[in-house]
Parts: structure tokens; sequence; C-alpha cells
């Protein structure tokens, strides 16, 4: 068990290369006790280092797939426009809690249909009304901003400090998403495709649990398992629906029971943070 | 069963009659005496309704909310004008703690709901306000709309519903009994049936600022103490400088009176209390238990937002909450803030709790005041990942009455 550091820096930062924004996450924890063992060592090095790697994989899918969304919309060809754009919407699923959800990314990269005309012809819901509701050429003023948003995520993500804990925060943030914006309140507002971001958000936390998952093994195997089995749970409630389904196809106690597993996990992973709080990759940089 | 309870003498129960023949114009003698026409008062516990100010801006902040918003429904300019009147003679009816009416006609329904009966005046202020659609074209009133009365922008993250959004007049009514300032609300609304329609009506319980020195800080949903660096009640220079409007403004029927910008915002309180504590003080910039900055040791030490930790890091996070939201980092700007926390059930799809916090604020310009801060703390708050802004609205909030003045007067003459 881990013990005897005297300063454990849990952290998460992330400049938004290009704009104004700037936001940080840090605490500053003073421990008393024993040194970690040579295996939590290395578990925490395989948290960190598995989970930056699905970072940088989903930014470098972004790009890939707004490349791919690009082409398509100026080819005329909606439907592999649909799928391009499908696939960025889950690769930016993935990286929203690591851009800690901050509006400013959301506005250039997701640009909320919610959040007013400052927001309108802007990110993947301004492609996403484009594509599902009208001339497939509205999306491309949205491109250039989108274009030039994955190669920034990549750059602004060797600028992200992440430890263990903060790997499991951030599950609890993409969890929060999903419940409070997904399930709650409709994001895609135009497609009623709400399945592409819930198949996706978990996805990602499934993503950030198997990282987890030595370390949490050491430490605390029996919140593991808890955690585990709420994942399991909602990926069966889910197996259930066709994954192409429209919102209105997926019954509302789907949804109503799907929004308590999503509580219920949100918890789970708040408690496993706090199980592996302290344990550090060793380096600031993950 | 009171005398205030007794069947009404008078026939028919329309706003005029109710509030003419009821004796309004006795408002005075009754708070004199206590006994008058058998009404029940508590002048002990009433805020003035007369004044320079309207009550409910920098009287102590009581501990509940009733915010109605209302559209106007009449196209007649006259009617609205009669039903203001009618409003302010009412409210000084229910600041001290009287029924709409003395007496009752048993064979019609009740002018006076009775909700209220015996409970006093608790306090209760009413604070009305002017949205910035009653200035357009449907009452003659576009050349009395102060310049910074506009509505506000849509910032980074808003999912704004509609109901919660916007308005052409509202009434703040808080007092320390939520049944005293639902029935004022509730009356006002019966009032004007037919001339205004009530959009929304939003009930706060638990305030989260304090407004004078002798209240203690209060805590939001978040378990956080709000608004240490209120500004106070007795804060005159500072009062003048950001709350209230100047002679030399603009409109002069606004002078002395004030801007109150009201946001509906969701707390995401899984998310919050699914967050390690560590995390949760980063991201408001304090200390959870004693409300310190985390660059102190007592709720009311300054901020040092240039100190550094062992690593170089700010100790106060680039994106803490109380950084982005400081004066020292927008320009000294200042508001008054009146906040209260709502409950409001169970979200029937997340099974989680629906509540958050009702951000009432004062100030003298919305647009250099609240706009300007808002639009960094939608950029740059750490904390927004945790809220969501979902109702907006900002109103003209005119100075208070002399006793001989009618509410909404200084508007239209």
């Amino acid at each position: 068990m881990l013990a005897a550091l005297a300063l454990v820096t849990s952290a998460m930062l992330l400049t938004d290369c290009g704009t104004t924004a700037h936001m940080a996450v840090r605490t500053t924890t003073t421990i008393a006790g024993k040194v970690p063992s040579r295996a939590e060592q290395a578990a925490a090095l395989f948290a960190t280092t598995s989970y930056r790697r699905q970072v940088v994989q989903a930014a470098e899918g972004f790009t890939t797939s707004v490349t791919e969304l690009d082409g398509a919309l100026r080819r005329g060809d909606r439907q592999a426009a649909i799928r391009a754009w499908a696939a960025a919407q889950g690769s930016f699923d993935l990286l929203r809690p690591v851009l800690l959800g901050g509006p400013a990314s959301s506005a250039t990269y997701d640009g909320q249909l919610l959040g007013g005309s400052k927001t309108r012809g802007k990110g993947l819901h301004a492609i996403e009304r484009a594509l599902f509701q009208g001339p497939l050429s509205d999306g491309l003023a949205a491109m250039p901003d989108l274009k030039a948003a994955g190669p920034q995520l990549v750059i602004g993500l060797f600028r992200t400090i992440i430890q263990p804990s903060g790997v499991a925060v951030n599950q609890v943030h993409a969890l929060g998403f999903l419940a409070d914006h997904v399930i709650a309140n409709a994001q895609e507002r135009v497609s009623h495709r709400d399945l592409i971001d819930v198949l996706a958000i978990l996805h990602a936390v499934r993503g950030g649990l198997d990282a987890l998952r030595p370390l949490a093994n050491l430490v605390d195997p029996t919140q593991l398992a808890k955690t585990s089995r709420g994942l399991d749970q909602a990926d069966a409630l889910l197996s259930m629906v066709p994954a192409s389904s429209t919102d209105a196809q997926v019954p509302g106690p789907v949804w109503a029971r799907l929004g308590r597993l999503v509580a219920v996990l949100q918890f789970d992973f708040g408690q496993l943070a706090g199980s592996i709080a302290g344990y550090s990759s060793g380096r600031y940089y993950a | 069963m009171s005398t205030s309870d007794a069947p009404e003498r008078r026939t028919g129960v329309t706003r005029r009659a109710v509030l003419t023949a009821g004796g309004v114009a006795a408002v005075g003698a009754v708070v004199a005496s206590t006994h008058g026409a058998g009404a029940s008062t508590d002048s002990a516990s009433s805020i003035p309704f007369f004044g320079k100010h309207q009550g409910g801006i920098v009287t102590p902040a009581q501990g509940h909310l009733a915010l109605g918003i209302f559209n106007v429904a009449a196209s007649d300019r006259q009617e609205l004008k009669r039903m203001l009147a009618d409003w302010g003679r009412a409210a000084q009816r229910l600041t001290v703690g009287l029924p709409l009416v003395e007496t009752y006609d048993g064979s019609y329904p009740p002018s006076d709901t009775g909700e209220a009966l015996g409970l006093g005046a608790a306090n209760l202020t009413l604070t009305f306000g002017y949205g910035p659609s009653l200035f357009n074209d449907r009452f003659g009133l576009s050349s009395r709309r102060p310049k910074v009365l506009v509505d506000l922008p849509a910032f980074d993250g808003d999912e704004l519903n509609p109901a919660f959004t916007a308005g052409d007049l509202c009434v703040q009514a808080c007092a320390d009994d939520p049944q005293v300032a639902f029935h004022a609300i509730r009356s006002l609304a019966r009032l004007g049936l037919g001339t205004v329609e009530l959009q929304s009506l939003q009930l706060g319980s638990g305030r989260t600022s304090a407004t004078s020195s002798e209240q203690r800080s209060a805590r939001n949903l978040l378990g956080f103490k709000d608004g240490t660096n209120n500004l106070r009640g007795g804060d005159s220079a500072l009062l003048k400088r950001w709350l209230w409007v100047g002679a030399r403004d603009d409109q002069q029927w606004m002078t002395g009176g004030t801007y109150l910008v009201a946001r509906r915002i969701q707390m995401n309180l899984s998310t919050w209390s699914s967050t390690p504590l560590k995390v949760q003080e980063s991201v408001i910039g304090r200390k959870r238990s004693s409300g310190a900055p985390l660059t102190g040791e007592r709720e009311h030490d300054k901020a040092n937002f240039e100190a550094l930790d062992p690593h170089g890091f700010p100790v106060i996070p680039l994106g803490a909450h109380i950084r982005v939201a400081a004066p020292e980092t927008n320009g000294g700007v200042h508001l008054l803030r009146r906040g209260y926390n709502f409950i409001d059930g169970v979200d029937e799809r997340t099974g989680n709790l629906n509540a958050g916090l009702l951000f009432l604020c004062f100030q003298r310009d919305p647009v250099k005041q609240f706009t300007a801060l808002q639009g960094d703390l939608a950029r740059s708050d750490n904390l927004s990942q945790y809220v969501t802004h979902v109702g907006s609205g900002v109103f003209a909030c005119p100075p208070g009455l002399g006793s001989n003045d009618e509410l909404g007067a200084s508007l239209f003459d």
C-alpha cells in the first residue's frame, strides 16, 4: 500500500493552445506512510501510459475522421459524411473529460445546439444539422475550426498531466456528461442519434477502467469488482438496443435504467479515485 | 376565525374593487395599529415598502424566495399601467402582513387566497423589474428603455429553457416564511389575470449570499460557502459605484434603481459529489470546511493568486472559480449577489436530483458587470463542468416608491 510519500501531486492541466482558455485542476497532498511497492509503481505507470495512449489515439482518430468528413462533404456523399461525423463524435466523447469539459473547447469542437447563436455554425453539431436537416454545404462552414482542432488537441495533450486518480475522476466527468447532457437532455437534437454518444462514452469509460485495472486490483479489488459489474450491467442493457436506434426507438425504461446505472457508476469511480489517490506515474507528463 | 376572515360585504372581486375599497389607503394606519381592521400584521418583522430603493436588494437576505416571471398579455398601455399601480398597492399590504382585502363576501370566491393569514409579514419584500421585451412597440415604451437593458447574450455552455428565460416583468418575493413569499406571487398573479400571464414561478430555499455585514456566509448545494466577497448593504461607496443607477447614467426614471440578472443554474450534483474533495477545492479555489482560499486559513483572508506550490504551479489554479470571478481579475467589477438554492425533485430520466442555484445579482450596468464577468466564467471557469445554466433574464428594477407614488408611474409618465 501507498505511504511515506512526502509529497504527492495529482493534477490535470491543459493549456488550450491558441485560445485564452487555461484550465487546471491540481491537488497537492502530503501523505505519511510507506512507499508504494514495485508492483504498485508498475501498475500506476501502466494506468497513466495506457490511458494516455487511448487519449492520443482518440485525438488522432478525431483528426482522421474530420479529414474524411471534409472530403465527404465536398463530394456531396451524405452517407460517408454521416459515418465520419459519428466517428468524430465518438472520438470527441472520449476526449471531452480530458479537456475538462471546458465550454470554450465545446464551442469549437462540439457546438452544442442549445448554446444559442454564439455556437451556431460551429462544431460537430453544426455538422449534424447539415447532415440531417440540410444542405450538406452548410457543414463546410464548421470545417476550418474542426480541422484546426485535431492538431491542437494532440499538441495540447502533451501538456496534460494525469495521475491514476485523475483517470478515475475523468470517468466521473464523462459519466456526468452522459447523465446530465445526453440522457437527461438529448444532445443530438436534429439526428436524434444520442446512442452514438452513449456508446462512445461507455466505451471510453471502459477504456479508463481497463487502464486502472491492475492498480485497482492491487489496491482495492472489491471496489474494482463493483465498478466492473456496473459497467457490465450498462453494456448488457444497451446490448438489447440496436446501435442504429434513434432516441425515440430506445424505450423509456431503458433510458431511465441507464440513468440510474450511470449514477451508481459515477459514485463507484469516485470511490476508486479515492482508493488510488496519491499513486503517481512517477513523472509529470503521463 | 379572525375578523379578517369574516365574510366580505362587498360584491364583486375585481382587482380595482379589491384594492381601492379594500382599504389600501389605510395601510399606514393599519401598520401603526396592528389591530386595525382586525388584520393580522407584524410590523416588528416587516421591511418598509416605501423608500429610496426597493426592498429585497440590500435588505439582509431572507431565507426564502419566490421568483415570478410574467409576460404581458394585454396590448393596452393603460391596462398595464393600472395593473402595475394595483400591484404596488397590493405590495404595500402584503409587506406588512395584511391580506389583499379586509373582509370577504361568502357568496364569492375569496379575494385573498388565505394561505398567509396569521403568518405575519415575515420580512416580505417585493422587488419589481421590467424586462427588455416590455420596451418593444406594444406599449409605446421604446424611448424609455435604458440602453443597458438588453437581453443577455448566449454564453458558452448555456442550455436555456424558454420557460425560465426572459420575460416582460419579474417579481422577486423574499421572506422568512416560504408560504408568505409564495402567497405574494400568487396574489399578484391573480390580480393580474387577463393582463399578465405567469411564465414561471421558481422557488428558492436557503439563501446562498449574505447581503449585510451581520449575516454569515451561507453554503450552496455544492457544500461550499458562497458569496464570501459579496457586496454588503453597508458598503456605501461600493454600492454607489456598482449597484445603484446614477442620475447621469441614462434614463432618469431609473435613478436610484438597479438591474437584476436572474440565472437558473442546474448543478450536476451527482458528478460533483463523486468528485474527490481535493479536486472540488481546486475547482472552487477554497477549502470547503472553512471557506478560506487555498492560500489562506480563514474565510475572509485575501486570496493570493500569485502563490505557487513547490512544483511551480499556482496554488489557486488558473481556472479556479474564485480566481476567474475575482474583482482583481475582472477590472474590479463587483455584483450584489442574492441567490437561493432550489430543489425541484428528481429527473425522471436519470434519477438525479433536479437542483441548483437561482443566481440573482443586482448591478448598475449589466453589460459591463454581469455579461462581462459571465463571459469569462463561461470560457474558463473550471466550475462550468459541474453546472449548466438553464434559465436567464435581465430586468430593470426602478427605484423605490414614495408614499404617494404608484408603481410604474415613473415608467409611463
